[in-house]
């Protein structure tokens, strides 16, 4: 609580691992879900699964998004959101070997999950996340005797 | 007559004369070299049309305006006896390795932009103890600016997966008004976000890209502002602004580019153009004639010395 992080240490210190979540997040959806529906919707033409696998991912992006501003936020809780999706890529994706996917594709759609959840797992990771919630309830204090301030008249 | 080996550009033989009468009459010659020309990574290249029974025709030398080396555009007919589909897949297997380099490139930048919007959120939450109200709305604007770039992330990204496994669903993704405004819409909230200028400066910016091939630093340097919206002119009269997906203003913004983006490699759209020019005569002409639409190939060749 003393000692206020300066922006530019707080970065360095956690910032990769933060992006290092979005990213294998971001890449185990755009891995993943082609893959999910090249495998079990095989009948689809081309353009519909372009499509759904395009605004699927589209959707899930802006979930993974939003959980992780709200992470930033100092609300912790929206990690659990994160950890669905990145268990539900990962699972769904580990049936599809029966058809006989790309391997390169099927081995990193299953690592990209992997890696997400382990940096979210990370002892990292949980500090910035401890670290946001102190931010949080600073600034809600902060806010909070600002507006107390404006309402006293003088 | 008798040259076992004809030289590129030489009617040596009577069925090349043949040839040269036969695709001069079907080609709208003008508007293909138009096309070629609008692209100011390939001005001046020459052209070269390749039928069906190998007879090598130059249509145009080259003409060293964009490159001292030759650059050549290679029209190749397919053959007669090769089915169109098997053609095409031979065709395309080598373009192919460049767009994915393309799009390999395209996904590091997009998602150096993604970075940019989520340090603008995370230092804007940090930041709030000592400015209460201007950091949130910091983290606020971040919030659009990394939702847009994770998303052309997330884009790129898939469009790099498919470059791997499933060409085709990128030709699809590009054939559909609903993804190329998407993108454009993306790319405004990004840039609001960021806090760069305003749309009809990237739309221009995307144009000059799509179409030259180069990188953004060498697009605003290689032009000045009239050359810029000649060149716009040029391609709406051309009728094909065509919207990739590239995340241009978050290049210059993360200073990151690629050192080696060739300038040669042919646009997507660029071969569409070239397609254009021929399709309308070529596909007419060629059923007349053959009985069957002809298949040809688009291809840029460079001329490069082992450095």
């Amino acid at each position: 609580m003393n000692d206020l992080p300066s922006i530019r240490s707080f970065l360095s210190n956690y910032f990769p691992v933060f992006i290092g979540g979005i990213f294998a997040s971001i890449f185990s959806l755009a891995l993943a879900i082609p893959l999910f529906i090249d495998s079990y919707f095989r009948n689809l033409p081309l353009a519909d699964s372009t499509k759904w696998s395009f605004l699927g991912g589209m959707a899930l992006t802006l979930v993974i998004v939003h959980c992780n501003f709200m992470i930033a936020r100092g609300r912790p809780s929206w990690v659990w959101p994160l950890v669905m999706v990145l268990g539900g890529c990962f699972l769904s994706v580990l049936p599809a070997i029966e058809y006989r996917p790309n391997k390169l594709i099927y081995s990193l759609s299953l690592l990209f999950p992997l890696l997400g959840l382990l940096l979210l797992n990370s002892k990292r990771h949980r500090e910035m996340r401890s670290k946001l919630v102190e931010i949080r309830h600073q600034r809600e204090s902060l806010i909070k005797a600002m507006k107390n301030t404006q309402r006293k008249p003088r | 007559m008798s040259t076992p080996l004809p030289g590129i550009g030489m009617d040596n033989t009577y069925s090349q004369f043949m040839a040269r009468q036969r695709i001069e009459s079907q080609i709208n010659l003008p508007r293909l070299f138009a096309a070629i020309d609008a692209d100011p990574g390939i001005v001046g290249a020459g052209v070269v049309y390749i039928d069906a029974e190998f007879n090598v025709v130059t249509l145009r030398e080259f003409k060293p305006i964009c490159s001292i080396k030759p650059k050549r555009v290679i029209l190749h007919e397919a053959q007669k006896y090769i089915a169109p589909a098997q053609f095409a897949q031979q065709v395309q297997d080598n373009p192919r390795q460049s767009r994915l380099v393309g799009e390999a490139i395209n996904t590091t930048l997009s998602c150096a932009g993604a970075v940019i919007g989520w340090v603008v959120v995370l230092s804007g939450s940090v930041a709030i103890p000592f400015s209460a109200g201007a950091s949130t709305a910091v983290a606020v604007l971040g919030y659009a600016a990394a939702t847009a770039s994770t998303a052309q992330c997330f884009a790129s990204g898939y469009r790099l997966r498919n470059e791997i496994s499933n060409p085709a669903r990128n030709d699809q993704l590009d054939s559909e008004e609903w993804y190329q405004y998407t993108m454009i819409a993306l790319d405004a909230v990004s840039l609001v976000g960021v806090g760069a200028s305003s749309l009809t400066t990237l739309k221009l910016v995307r144009l000059n890209k799509a179409t030259t091939g180069k990188s953004l630093r060498e697009v605003l340097r290689g032009l000045n502002r009239q050359e810029r919206a000649k060149l716009t002119k040029e391609l709406l009269s051309i009728n094909d602004p065509r919207l990739t997906s590239k995340m241009l203003k978050l290049k210059q913004l993360s200073g990151e580019l690629p050192k080696r983006f060739s300038p040669t490699q042919i646009r997507h759209a660029t071969v569409t153009q070239i397609r254009d020019a021929l399709g309308a005569t070529i596909g007419f002409a060629g059923s007349a004639i053959s009985g069957n639409v002809r298949t040809l190939a688009v291809g840029l060749y460079e001329e490069i010395d082992g450095e």
